[in-house]
């Protein structure tokens, strides 16, 4: 039987906690970047101008279709080379995730703006609404009730693959406890208090996830 | 003194959706003030027809004059191009359109459908626009639904609503398009009584409707429709009682084995 032993634990509260602020820096730009750039690559996507929705289709698949763990590490060690921008291990990891997320935001987006009902756009057009007003004051706030729960449910896949950032050498929580673990030789207590402090940042997520879609199904 | 210019006219107005010809050269003039029921079988083209006046539909050939201004076209050197923004609105907003699905934002209230236009296009101050809502409201007999969801509205309500919020931009004509037809048939005559105070306001109207007894009492004239052409037109006693081509008649025929 093995002896745990969870009172080291206790010593490197401070590394988890430090890396705990790490993958949420981490995951909040991401997110950020990701709803934004996803916003309008998912319009993009459903413009009827080829111009715009060919490209958009193209991006959704280039980062939906590769490994982020490679994106991560292309865009660390090849960037440079190749184009001559070089980033550090920290915005690398959020640039790469925010570039992977945003593909499937933008799908969500997508989703959301074609669940509108036309009848609506076209009452929205005989008023005398513009594209912008429709898109803003119509369209969005309506998909919203649809996007959100997926929405937040992307941020927490973004909690939990921001984890992939330790292959590059960011210091958020996995590879922080990497890091100790080769000095105390304790990773079975180390990895079991690591899993739960994932658990600990995604469950309130996952939980506002579902909340959404009861709170919007009351309102209207 | 009778105006000369028509509120609308339509000169061999086409529109075709891929190969099928939905309207094959419409020509149709309704005066200022006039009430116009268009009766015709399904797929016959009357809501095509209606949202090409509405410039849903802006891929036709033709021409459609509102109020004598060309809508969505001008003419350069004997060549039609199209118009956009300010120029087509100015001639477009000149229509309010209802519709069967009633087509109520559904994250606003009544009250909130009804400002939305008047606010961000007519630029107004937003206690402005709800004054002008809550009249409205109280026109269609709504005052107290003010603050609900369409959602908690009865179809013949929303149906109201929608009217009030098309008739708060100040469309000089309002085209409806078989508006009664999604409603509980107890809900029908409610819509209809407000269509009917507005015709005696003088609104120039374009109706789409089944309801033949709505358009023997209200219109000043009906016009049928079969596969994108219109077929006949005269006084609703001419058409509905004594038509002379055989496919009103027809369909006349049909109309009422189907209904009663
Ligand atoms: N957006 C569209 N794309 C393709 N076909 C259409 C479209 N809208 C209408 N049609 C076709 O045009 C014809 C006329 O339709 P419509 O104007 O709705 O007739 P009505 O209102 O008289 O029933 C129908 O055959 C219909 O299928
Ligand atoms: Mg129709």
């Amino acid at each position: 039987m093995y002896d745990w032993n969870f009172d080291v634990i206790w010593d490197y509260r401070m590394v988890y906690l430090k890396g705990a602020v790490i993958t949420l820096e981490i995951s909040l730009l991401a997110v950020f970047f990701a709803v934004t750039l996803g916003l309008f690559v998912g319009i993009a996507r459903q413009s009827h101008r080829k111009l715009l929705s060919l490209p958009a289709s193209w991006y959704v698949e280039i980062f939906r279709d590769t490994p982020l763990l490679i994106q991560i590490v292309w865009i660390f060690y090849c960037l440079p080379i190749l184009m001559g921008i070089t980033l550090n291990a920290f915005w690398a990891a959020v640039v790469a995730l925010s570039l992977h997320m945003s593909a499937y935001m933008a799908e969500i987006f997508r989703a959301g703006i074609v669940s509108v009902d036309k009848g609506h756009i076209d009452a929205a057009k005989i008023l005398g609404l513009n594209y912008f007003q429709i898109m803003r004051r119509i369209i969005l706030p309506q998909a919203t009730r649809q996007m959100l729960p997926p929405l937040v449910n992307n941020f927490a896949d973004i909690l939990k693959l921001s984890a992939l950032a330790s292959v590059i050498g960011v210091y958020e929580l996995l590879h922080s406890i990497d890091n100790v673990i080769m000095n105390n030789f304790r990773p079975l207590e180390m990895y079991s208090v690591l899993a739960l402090v994932y658990f600990i940042l995604i469950f309130p997520v996952a939980f506002a996830a579902r909340r959404s879609e009861i709170y919007f199904a009351r309102r209207y | 003194m009778p105006s000369t210019v028509p509120a609308i006219h339509l000169k061999d107005v086409k529109k075709r959706f891929g190969s099928l010809d939905v309207l094959c050269g419409i020509n149709l003039e309704v005066e200022m003030g006039e009430v116009v029921c268009v009766l015709g079988p399904s797929g016959s083209g009357k809501s095509t027809l209606l949202r090409c006046i509405a410039y849903l539909e802006d891929d036709y050939e033709g021409r459609i004059y509102l109020e004598g201004d060309l809508l969505g076209r001008a003419e350069h050197n004997g060549q039609l191009k199209r118009v956009e923004g300010a120029a087509l609105r100015k001639v477009q907003l000149k229509v309010g359109m209802v519709f069967q699905q009633f087509n109520l934002w559904p994250h606003k209230t009544a009250l909130g459908n009804i400002i939305e236009a008047l606010i961000l296009v007519k630029k107004m101050a937003k206690n402005e626009a709800q004054e002008i809502g809550e009249e409205l409201l109280a026109k269609v007999g709504l005052s107290e639904k003010c603050k609900e969801y369409p959602s908690r509205l009865s179809g013949g309500q929303q149906q109201r609503v929608a009217i009030a919020r098309a008739l708060a931009m100040r469309p000089q004509i309002m085209l409806f398009d078989e508006v009664t037809s999604a409603l509980d048939p107890e809900l029908v005559d409610e819509v209809l009584h407000v269509m009917r105070q507005l015709a005696e306001e003088g609104m120039t109207m374009l109706v789409v409707t089944h309801e033949l007894g709505f358009a023997s009492r209200v219109a000043d004239r009906v016009v049928f429709m079969d596969q994108g052409v219109v077929v006949e037109e005269g006084s609703p006693e001419k058409i509905l009682k004594n038509p002379n081509k055989l496919r009103t008649r027809e369909f006349l025929s049909l109309m009422a084995h189907e209904k009663f």
